[in-house]
């Protein structure tokens, strides 16, 4: 008798919201082969929104310019040569030579590495660790959630870069450690998206109809509600990934990233500085490859939205 | 009265996150490797003089256990005194404070740069949707969320002081001293650093924007035959402001931090300049003192936006 109260209940809320989506009243036990194909019925959305797949052209060739890193450079990105030192950009030298005389085309390419692996790594922490403590907390609801998000306040009260650098101080920087203090920034905030989604999927019938069967709370927890919390984690995650490795580039920056003579594009910003009257260049080209990369995670992260995330649309 | 019991529970719920964070901050120091009284007296890790060292160990109680240890550094700490920086020998308490004016005023005027961007644009956006200025300030917006702000800043620097050499490249001067003087210091750095927020509050007003023209209220103001300068900024405006000034709010610790990053790019000395070098030389009280006292101050400030909030939209304490 309760479950049916509830049911209703859940009905009716969404109900008066005024949205009731197809997928909000079918109970959504799907099986992966079904997620796929709704994901896939979506994706021809996302296919004709030109910006996000711009993004996703950005996105695709960033990857695979940081993985095939070795073949494209056409020097070593660590040799030096100071009879080449600070050179124009040529038909030798692509973007020219920075300051130790080497390659800056192929300091950037692996710079593409450094910054999408450190993103990539941060963004995982982050998810790994963030996503079960938040959807423990969503989940039981409580107490539990009480203690849990409280500690994830205090986390939050730390400004990103702030957080990070502090991390950097007790850690020493170095690019294990420079993934791990990002890492860190990111555990509470996907803590809290998913927090959103659980207490929200939490109500739903087909949870009810688990329990009553005397599923463990884990199971449904993990094998059921988790699952169709995933979209706003994913739409997150990419938005995330373009803050990652934005903060990695001014950690490095600082000087406390990834450490010289590696090349991270906030490192070779910072080198260039010194440099900016004589040769701007230096600082230009590591400054595009960033906003570059960035911007194609934030449209492709924006047109994921529209389609994963509909509630969320921006118009 | 809702109002009132809402509102104090805010302020009693920072409470536990302000000891929260107290107490992450005072594990810093013991989560760094080696002995913490062998880090306070020395930059580089090394031991000082052993009576020297003695005497701090009894002053700080790091002969007592952790959490004895953690009350004696709160109850100094509530009194203001967070002990002594390595180098200087200044109370670190005291650095913070000579720095702190400079990075508020930095990040204020970021704010108001980014307000005055982002409200005419997203304005504009919403009311001229799909035509060449909606298009122009969403490109606008795109860029701002994509620049590293410490290359906005470089960029900066390179066309107005370098090329155009109509503004100083860094640099701080206090307002007290001179007013104009001051602003020409100032405008980069709050440029480079408001950049961003202005990009973020564009899309949030443009979007709000779009909310409320599309509600019944603005079709009766439009239908009564109101001029529609009236329906934009008296009616509309006012209630898309609403979500538009939490965004504000939330950025502020975003600008917080950039303004760690933005000060090393102009030399502007602040607490971020301070912080960073602090870290680069181990000198981990001033990183303490900093770290907490700009996380407490971000606290603040969010609880701050949150009781304004309340007053001008009274719903939310009923939810």
């Amino acid at each position: 008798m309760m479950a049916i109260n509830k049911s209703f209940k859940a009905i009716e809320g969404s109900a008066s919201e005024g949205i009731v989506r197809p997928d909000e009243v079918i109970p959504a036990r799907l099986s992966w082969k079904q997620r796929f194909d709704r994901f896939w019925d979506r994706f021809q959305d996302f296919m004709k929104n030109r910006l996000a797949l711009l993004g996703l052209t950005i996105v695709i060739s960033m990857i695979v310019i940081a993985l095939l890193a070795p073949l494209i450079q056409r020097y070593d990105p660590l040799q030096q040569n100071m009879s080449i030192r600070l050179s124009a950009p040529g038909s030798e030298h692509l973007f020219g030579t920075d300051q130790y005389g080497r390659d800056l085309w192929s300091r950037i390419v692996h710079g593409a590495r450094v910054s999408l692996y450190v993103g990539i790594i941060a963004v995982g922490i982050g998810i790994f660790f963030g996503c079960p403590v938040g959807a423990i907390s969503g989940y039981f609801r409580g107490k539990t959630d009480e203690v849990i998000m409280r500690f994830m306040d205090a986390f939050l009260a730390f400004p990103p870069v702030l957080l990070a650098l502090v991390v950097v101080a007790i850690l020493g920087s170095s690019l294990f450690n420079t993934m791990v203090a990002i890492g860190i920034v990111y555990i509470p905030r996907f803590a809290r998206v998913i927090r959103g989604s659980v207490l929200a999927e939490r109500e739903k019938e087909y949870v009810e109809a688990s329990r009553m069967i005397g599923e463990s709370n884990m199971s449904i927890l993990f094998r059921q509600i988790i699952p169709n919390c995933l979209s706003p984690v994913i739409v997150q995650g990419t938005v995330f990934l373009a803050y990652a490795i934005l903060t990695e580039a001014s950690l490095s920056f600082l000087g406390l990233g990834i450490a010289p003579p590696n090349p991270s594009w906030g490192s070779m910003l910072n080198e260039a500085r010194v440099f900016i009257e004589t040769d701007p260049l230096q600082a230009i080209f590591p400054g595009l490859a960033i906003s570059f990369t960035v911007l194609g995670f934030n449209l492709f992260g924006d047109g994921l939205r529209d389609i994963l995330d509909p509630r969320l649309k921006e118009r | 009265m809702n109002i009132l019991i809402y509102m104090l529970k805010r302020i009693i719920y920072i409470t536990p996150v302000f000891f929260l964070l107290t107490i992450m901050v005072f594990a810093m120091i013991h989560l760094l490797p080696g002995d913490p009284a062998d880090i306070l007296l020395s930059g580089e890790g090394g031991s000082g003089d052993p009576v020297v060292r003695e005497a701090l160990m009894k002053e700080l109680g790091l002969d007592k256990p952790l959490p004895v240890q953690y009350l004696v550094w709160l109850k100094r700490a509530l009194g203001g005194d967070f002990g002594k920086s390595v180098y200087s020998e200044e109370h670190v308490l005291k650095l913070f404070m000579q720095r702190f004016p400079a990075t508020l005023l930095l990040a204020f005027a970021a704010m108001i740069v980014s307000i005055a961007i982002a409200l005419p644009a997203g304005i504009i956006s919403a009311v001229k949707r799909n035509k060449l200025p909606d298009y122009a300030s969403m490109l606008f917006a795109l860029f701002g969320i994509s620049l590293p702000n410490f290359w906005f800043g470089i960029l900066l620097i390179l066309l107005f002081a370098l090329w155009l050499g109509w503004l100083p490249s860094m640099g701080y001067m206090s307002p007290l001293e001179s007013i104009s003087g001051s602003l020409k210091y100032l405008l980069l750095p709050a440029a480079a650093l408001g950049f961003r927020m202005a990009a973020v509050v564009t899309r949030m007003t443009r979007s709000s924007m779009l909310d409320e023209l599309g509600q019944d209220y603005v079709r009766t103001a439009r239908a009564k035959g109101l001029p529609e300068r009236t329906v934009i900024f008296l009616h509309t405006l006012k209630n898309a402001l609403i979500p538009t000034v939490t965004i504000v709010g939330l950025q502020f610790g975003t600008i917080l931090g950039g303004t760690v990053v933005i000060e090393m790019v102009f030399s502007w000395p602040g607490v971020g300049q301070l912080l960073v070098e602090a870290i680069l030389t181990r000198d981990y009280l001033v990183v303490q003192v900093c770290v907490l006292l700009l996380a407490t101050f971000f606290l603040l400030v969010n609880l701050l936006i949150d009781l304004v909030y309340t007053l001008v939209n009274p719903r939310v304490a009923l939810e």
